[in-house]
């Protein structure tokens, strides 16, 4: 693993103190591994003519100017700049749930913050929509490197608590955003499923592209408690006693359930839908990102 | 159902550890903080599963376990029929064999059950009392019941022979004052032979109080014990290195082979000398002696322990033996002319014996507890005092040999010495053919054994003193005309010679025979004060040189006992030794060892007993079974399957 890579895990860069460097270690560490360049298919727009210089390829000198000048000159492009992004980050409650070091939250407090950072050094626009029962801040997108530290800034704010609801939240933003762009959710999508996915479908007829990363711990899969306990909702303060071995089973059918016809009913809207957890690296969502960038182009 | 060690019982209340642990834990809920109870909510709650199940069964299995365990070890026994139905109030007397024959296999677990029987089916308002042959539990008829069963309890095979003869005659005597009709004695034995043979000596069969004998012995019983630990020669002197010899019987009726350990350490320096492991095969009813190659040579004190291993009676598998060489042995002679002992301190003096001589008149002033035995060659003029004096030597373990020279001036010298004869009054002088000789010898005495190769014929006596009477002990030697020449009193350390061994009335130290002779007797009459063998229960004692408490070294630990004056000496007597082994007063050692005929599993025939009348219950009658390893096997089983349950 190369020095940069390290910073993909979690854990790791649960460690750093601030949040722009994580950002910036994490895509470094994500682009330093890749075998092609993530800008490639990227439409350009011509910016100037360059004078030919030893060393420079052939294939890219303008042979009409030649015709008209007898000079050797090369076109420079610029990149192209169009596409406006929206991370939604959830700081409900039940993102602060953690079983190992780092919680829902911070997962996708990262992995927002290297969003940003990817998207900024792409020349695109990023916004950014941090939201529990309602919205609690939102930053309108802009592409200028001066705009990431106002995004990173606040992902750094985030204090997490109270309820969901996600689909109200969803609603609002899709009638707020007027520019099409791409909507990114960072969420675990506990609500209900039937009004999320209106929702989603709300974005959709606004002509949004929607990628939704659902964040999730493996212990919310899994649910491999042991002994019998009492369990405190992190949203609602509500508890309940049970014994976890005795319901596991039918709780990991009803979880792969609900998520499976989440992925299915995305699917059907064009929604890109990706389950992640949090002992996972980073760099899956920034695949996922990618592919879903490059489809766009 | 009765338990053997109710005392134990309480412990089973431990088996409801896991069920407080399972409603602690039911109280005392972990709290959880969890994402969110959206999917919990939905989750179809089943009311029963085999978490539940498995849970349940764990707890049963637990608890099952820890009450089979502890239930194990208050020996629970079932009670079958009874084995004598008492429909009125008694007092009852059970002996209750604890000699050490009855540890053989289960005997005695199957005489505890017999016991608590006996005990408990008892009607309210009698008595009873429980009497061993160890003399253990010194008892009176009690009527609480319940506490003599719980002494009943406590109760172990001691080390001690068996003794029941004796206990029947205590029996006896704690029924004479009981006021209730019926009287009872049990006994419960393993009917060894030499035991019971006591028994039918004491004609129990018609005895005026009914005596029921319980056998809980097993036909067939098979056991090898050592016998003995004792010396090549008999007599342990410095200058005479002898070497120490193990033997070994099989009391059994069939060949056995056995593993011997056996190890000598030299006290001085705690050294071991020979340390031997080393198989013995012996055939039935054999008994083997295992000759050891170790000298003992040198002053000190010498420790020696043998023991044989897979054998089903251990009581009798471990012997000692102990033997306490000084540097010289001090021995005094008494003459009234020097040309009494003239000879004999010659033939004395080449051997390690450090010789005192003194004239007979001076014996008031001489401290004889420096010496280990004394000579009297001329005893003529002693008064009372000097023979008194003389007899409380004896009873200390001195030795005295006595050669009668001349008419006694005191006459009661017999009685001072507690000695059963008298001489006739005068010396008998020989007249044809002028001299006698030495006719027979007792070649199986000790002290006369080394002269089964030598002829002491040509010896001869020109005079002796007469008996009225031969007395109770040995005849060591007699003369030609039939008359003793050396006798050997009955229980004492003492030897007469009826013959003076002055020049003018023998050429007996002209003769090769002389000196061995003499060494023999000193040697013999010097080594009890040397090697000291006791049996459990002995009474042991040593001389003390300081005053206060005086640490004991025991098998199982150390005491303190305070020595006792006795004629100006300090004595330590102990009488607590119920353990065999090594017990050291002061510098002395003292070896203790268990009675050796008691491993002598032997049984009387039951139709020998009851031909005498005696009634016999033998041990299938009214049988309890003892459930003890059912309850373990139980106790294991659920051990078992909760690992079981936990692994699944």
């Amino acid at each position: 693993m190369e020095s940069y890579q390290k910073y993909l895990i979690p854990e790791v860069l649960a460690k750093l103190k601030q949040i722009d460097l994580k950002a910036k270690l994490v895509v470094e560490g994500f682009l330093s591994g890749l075998h092609r360049s993530p800008y490639k298919g990227f439409s350009q727009e011509f910016a100037e003519y360059r004078v030919y210089m030893p060393g420079d390829e052939p294939k890219r000198i303008d042979w009409k100017v030649y015709a008209k000048t007898d000079r050797y000159f090369i076109r420079e492009y610029e990149e192209e700049t169009n596409l406006k992004a929206y991370i939604l980050l959830d700081a409900s409650g039940s993102m602060k749930y953690t079983s190992g070091k780092i919680s829902k939250l911070e997962y996708a407090s990262y992995l927002a913050a290297s969003l940003a950072y990817l998207l900024i050094k792409q020349r695109d626009s990023v916004g950014l929509v941090t939201f529990t029962s309602k919205l609690d801040d939102y930053v309108p997108p802009r592409s200028s490197p001066a705009h990431l530290p106002v995004i990173l800034n606040k992902i750094d704010k985030i204090k997490p608590g109270g309820d969901t609801d996600l689909a109200y939240t969803f609603h609002q933003l899709a009638e707020k955003i007027k520019r099409r762009g791409l909507v990114i959710i960072l969420s675990d999508l506990f609500d209900d499923k039937d009004k999320v996915l209106s929702a989603l479908r709300h974005f959709r007829h606004k002509k949004h592209e929607v990628l939704v990363f659902n964040i999730l711990d493996k212990n919310e899969l899994d649910f491999s408690f042991g002994q019998p306990m009492i369990m405190r909702d992190l949203e609602t303060n509500k508890e309940i006693t049970l014994d976890p071995r005795v319901i596991r089973k039918d709780y990991q059918k009803t979880v792969n359930t609900f998520f499976a016809d989440f992925k299915r009913r995305c699917r059907e809207h064009l929604i890109d839908y990706h389950q992640i957890t949090t002992d996972m690296l980073l760099d899956r969502a920034l695949f996922d990102y990618l592919e879903k960038r490059s489809r766009l182009s | 159902m009765g338990f053997l060690a109710p005392n134990f019982l309480f412990l089973i209340s431990l088996a409801s550890i896991p069920l407080i642990i399972h409603l602690l834990q039911r109280i005392r809920l972990k709290k959880v903080n969890y994402s969110s109870l959206f999917f919990l909510t939905a989750t179809k709650r089943e009311t029963f599963s085999w978490f539940q199940i498995k849970e349940i069964l764990l707890l049963i299995f637990r608890t099952l376990f820890i009450f089979f365990l502890f239930f194990t070890l208050a020996r629970p026994y079932l009670r079958g029929a009874r084995i004598i139905h008492t429909r009125q109030e008694a007092s009852r007397v059970i002996i209750l064999d604890d000699s050490y024959s009855m540890g053989y296999q289960n005997n005695f677990s199957q005489a505890k059950l017999y016991l608590k029987n006996l005990i408990t089916e008892l009607k309210s308002g009698s008595e009873a009392a429980i009497l061993t042959p160890s003399n253990n539990y010194k008892m009176h008829l009690t009527s609480d019941l319940f506490g003599l069963g719980k002494i009943a309890d406590t109760i172990a095979v001691s080390f001690s022979g068996n003794t029941l003869a004796q206990v029947f005659e205590d029996a006896k005597a704690l029924l004479v004052n009981s006021s209730l009709p019926l009287k009872e004695i049990y006994i419960i034995t393993d009917l060894q032979k030499h035991a019971a043979e006591q028994l039918i000596d004491k004609n129990i069969g018609k005895n005026s109080i009914p005596v029921t004998i319980i056998d809980v012995g097993q036909q067939n019983q098979e056991n090898v014990g050592i016998e003995q630990i004792a010396l090549s020669s008999n007599f342990p002197l410095p200058d005479l290195p002898v070497k120490p010899k193990v033997i070994i019987k099989n009391y059994s009726a069939k060949s056995v082979t056995r593993s011997l350990k056996f190890s000598i350490k030299f006290s001085e320096r705690e050294s071991v000398m020979q340390n031997i492991k080393t198989d013995v095969s012996l055939g039935p009813k054999e008994t083997k002696t295992v000759q050891i190659d170790a000298e003992i040579r040198g002053p000190g004190i010498y420790r020696a322990e043998a023991s044989i291993t897979n054998d089903a009676l251990v009581f009798d598998d471990h012997r000692y033996f102990a033997i306490n060489v000084p540097e010289q042995i001090p021995i005094l002679l008494l003459y009234e002319t020097p040309s009494d002992i003239q000879y004999v301190e010659k033939a004395l003096k080449i051997s390690n014996f450090n010789i005192t001589t003194a004239p007979v008149n001076t014996l008031r002033q001489e401290n004889l507890k420096r010496y280990k035995a004394i000579g009297l060659f001329s005893s003529a003029n002693l008064n009372y005092a000097d023979w008194q004096r003389l007899g409380f030597y004896l009873l200390d373990g001195g030795g005295l040999f006595i050669a009668i020279d001349k008419e006694m001036k005191e006459p009661q010298w017999t009685g001072a010495l507690n000695l059963d004869f008298s001489l006739d009054g005068k010396e008998v002088a020989v007249k044809s053919p002028g001299f006698i000789t030495i006719g027979q010898v007792d070649l199986a005495s000790p002290v006369m054994d080394i002269f089964k190769d030598i002829d002491m014929s040509p010896v001869k006596f020109y005079s002796y003193w007469a008996l009225n009477n031969i007395p109770a002990g040995a005849i060591l030697a007699s003369f030609s005309t039939g008359n003793p020449f050396l006798i050997e009193p009955q229980n004492k350390n003492l030897i007469i010679a009826l013959t003076s061994f002055a020049a003018d009335n023998t050429d007996f130290m002209l003769k090769a025979t002389f000196l061995p002779l003499f060494h023999r007797i000193f040697s013999y009459l010097a080594s009890p004060m040397l090697v000291s063998d006791f049996q459990v229960g002995d009474t042991i004692s040593s001389r003390v040189a300081q005053v206060g408490y005086v640490k004991i070294k025991t098998p199982s630990g150390e005491d303190l006992q305070m020595p006792t004056a006795k004629q100006g000496k300090l004595i330590v007597k102990y009488s607590d030794t119920k353990q065999p082994g090594f017990y050291q007063i002061g510098n002395e050692v003292i070896s203790v060892n268990v009675l050796a005929e008691e491993g002598d599993l032997t049984r009387i025939a039951e139709q020998e007993l009851k031909a005498k009348n005696m009634k016999v219950i033998n041990n299938t009658l009214g049988k309890t079974t003892d459930i003890s390893g059912f309850a373990l096997a139980l106790s294991i089983l659920f051990f078992i399957l909760e690992l079981v349950l936990l692994v699944v």
